[in-house]
């Protein structure tokens, strides 16, 4: 193990320091919109070497193995077994291999499952995390930015109170305990909803309140604060002055200025989001790409483990690219990259 | 001499958790159609809160207003609800502000900040809109008004914002233009040119304007008519020939003294002490404390008005008829 862990300690050095590199570049002002997204792709890329290199040392230092299990396999059958799957090569070697591997887009068999590579779990999986997740972003996003402002603009009155008791229990009830709740009132004792599986319409209602549960709290009160903040502005005064309609000041002046911070939570939100449905798609027995990720864990299905890890890191680093350019949509005063707009 | 403007007693009060400061304690005065009024007076003396309070723009709560009449046009502003005030601001009354940073909305195209003013009071046919848009932004002083047009704050000069704010001010034909402060945020070479921009729009277009500002120098070269308040009172009006030529108040004689002159030897001689606190204002005269020639009764009652020369206003004891002549 010690020649091994050299290895890997080099190995991980090697590419922070890479990424480090990459990222004292990427800060550079003044950039064109192809210079800016390339430098961007190239760093992103840099990052998901280096998750891959993190992933795959934690994974080996975890004790036990894809083939550990209760029943002890006899000897020679884990050997054929780990000689299928190059499990008994030296660690470089299966690093240099899998690397090869990703490269051609090749996320490799699954240990646990015959018959299933890591490129179809994630063919079947992420489609059905992604229509809950999105669910859950749209409502989170709808209910949050709308309690918020109904609080601000009754601020100190009992629509202000009722929204922002509610969004303290969202806040701090998690969703493991909100999912199990959920399902004993609708599912067990109103029985109006399914209590688990995907499919119906029916059976994404209640993992989709578990789900958004927390950022819709978290959105009310940022967009709360942020309301009230922006309505004190002088800008908000002119537009009176103007003699605008209440609705358009809110609509038009207020409302864009104050979801500014919402954009820059839609990055964390689209992680809690992910995290968030590992728990919730286990909870209620959904097959998506989280309950497959959690299931891979513990049976140290190596290459799912990381497979879904590199393209979960993927799909943030994608989805923060995204919110940056909403964020130049929104504020114009934002740059990232010159361009020729006036 | 027509009347534009005229407002009678007005009374504002704000409530704060220390109690209730009095920030307009019966202010009366009239604007004559055509004529630029500065009202002058140091920070937090009711300059910024009366202009606000024509406008109904005081945010209220914590703002009140107690009683009073602002009567425009026949009509008292003050009675009129949301949605009728709503027709006259940036009507026929518009405003422009002094933080020129800030006043105008950073994700909002300048063009589209002026065209909000149009959709909302013009009865121009759509397709002329943008026509009347880009003369404002001309007649406003601004350079390439298409351009103009489609930028964001952000990518004007302050001076060029302001200009933008006075377009937007002017988009809606307005018959009152009230500047609060609308030179300070800007250096004195821009601030000279705003201030020749305001002047041209009065003669060109007839507006009235009410500017408000805490320089006398300002006050000085545009305005016709002076008010100088104190505390939340007009202490003294007049013509600007009468301010500054014969002033009957000792706080504007103060103010006065209070201005550096090119050339100048003697020390300046500021105000002594500080303006009063508005929550439990003086009893008599609110700037007796401050006053050298504070008399006793100056300590008991609050002086009337006394009509000097002309439309020349004075509220000071001094000047009462059984008063010494001698200030």
């Amino acid at each position: 193990m010690s020649e091994n862990s050299y290895t890997f300690l080099i190995m991980l050095i090697l590419s922070i320091c890479f990424y480090i590199f990459m990222f004292i570049d990427v800060s550079r002002k003044g950039d064109s919109q192809m210079g800016y997204f390339l430098r961007r792709a190239l760093t992103s890329l840099l990052a998901l070497w280096l998750i891959v290199t993190i992933t795959f040392t934690i994974m080996h230092l975890i004790p036990g193995g894809p083939f550990a299990s209760e029943k002890k396999l006899p000897d020679a059958i884990l050997r054929n077994l780990e000689q299928r799957y190059h499990l008994n090569d030296p660690l470089y070697k299966q690093y240099a291999g899998y690397l090869i591997n990703l490269l051609q887009g090749d996320l490799g068999p699954s240990f646990k499952y015959e018959n299933r590579t890591v490129n179809s779990i994630i063919r079947e999986g992420f489609p059905v995390s992604a229509a809950l997740g999105s669910l859950a972003i749209v409502l989170s996003l709808s209910a949050g930015i709308l309690a918020g402002t109904v609080s601000a603009l009754r601020q100190k009155r009992w629509q202000d109170y009722t929204v922002m008791t509610m969004a303290t229990f969202g806040f701090s009830i998690p969703s493991f305990i909100l999912a199990g709740l959920l399902m004993y009132v609708f599912a067990y004792k109103l029985r109006v909803l399914p209590s688990a599986l995907w499919g119906a319409w029916q059976q994404a209602v209640l993992p989709t309140l578990a789900l958004a549960a927390l950022p819709t709290a978290f959105i009310a009160r940022l967009v709360r604060s942020s309301m009230l903040e922006v309505l004190r502005l002088d800008y908000i005064r002119t537009a009176r002055a103007k003699g605008l309609s209440e609705s358009n000041i809110i609509l038009r002046h207020a409302l864009p200025n104050a979801i500014l911070p919402v954009v820059t939570y839609s990055g964390p939100l689209i992680a809690a989001i992910l995290t968030g449905s590992f728990v919730v798609e286990f909870i209620f027995a959904i097959p998506g790409l989280g309950r497959w990720f959690v299931q891979s864990i513990t049976n140290r299905d190596y290459t799912v483990i990381l497979g879904v890890t590199i393209f979960y890191s993927a799909f943030l680093m994608l989805m923060n690219l995204i919110v940056d350019l909403i964020y130049i949509a929104i504020d114009p005063r934002i740059k990232l990259f010159d361009s020729k707009e006036v | 001499m027509t009347q534009l403007l005229s407002v009678k007693d007005l009374k504002v009060n704000f409530k704060t958790n220390l109690g209730e400061v009095q920030a307009l304690q019966g202010v009366s005065f009239d604007l004559v159609m055509g004529e630029v009024t500065a009202v002058v007076g140091e920070s937090g003396c009711g300059k910024s809160v009366t202009a606000l309070s024509i406008m109904k723009l005081l945010p209220t709560p914590p703002g009140c207003i107690v009683s009073g009449q602002v009567i425009f046009d026949g009509q008292d502003l003050l009675l009129k609800n949301e949605k009728e005030m709503r027709k006259i601001r940036g009507g026929s009354i518009a405003m422009i502000f002094q933080e020129t940073n800030t006043s105008l909305n950073p994700t909002l195209k300048v063009g589209t900040q002026i065209m909000e003013v149009l959709q909302n009071h013009s009865e121009l046919p759509a397709s002329e809109k943008k026509q009347r848009a880009l003369e404002v932004i001309s007649m406003a002083g601004l350079p390439d008004p298409e351009m103009v047009y489609k930028q964001y704050p952000h990518q004007l000069s302050g001076g060029m914002k302001q200009r933008a704010m006075i377009a937007m001010a002017l988009a809606g034909g307005p018959r009152l233009l009230i500047a609060d402060e609308p030179t300070t945020a800007l250096d004195v070479t821009i601030q000279a040119q705003i201030l020749e921009l305001l002047q041209e729009l009065k003669q060109n277009l007839g507006t009235s304007l009410l500017l408000i500002t805490h320089d006398l120098g300002i006050a000085a070269g545009i305005a016709s008519r002076v008010m100088v308040m104190y505390a939340g009172k007009i202490v003294e009006s007049g013509t600007a020939g009468d301010i500054f030529h014969d002033p009957g108040h000792p706080y504007t004689r103060g103010l006065l003294d209070s201005i550096p002159r090119p050339g100048q030897r003697q020390k300046l001689s500021p105000i002594p002490g500080r303006p009063p606190d508005l929550i439990n204002p003086p009893q008599g005269c609110a700037f007796w404390p401050r006053c050298g020639q504070a008399m006793l009764i100056c300590r008991e009652l609050p002086p009337q008005a006394t009509n000097l020369a002309g439309s020349h206003q004075v509220c000071c004891w001094l000047t009462h008829r059984y008063a010494f002549n001698n200030y």
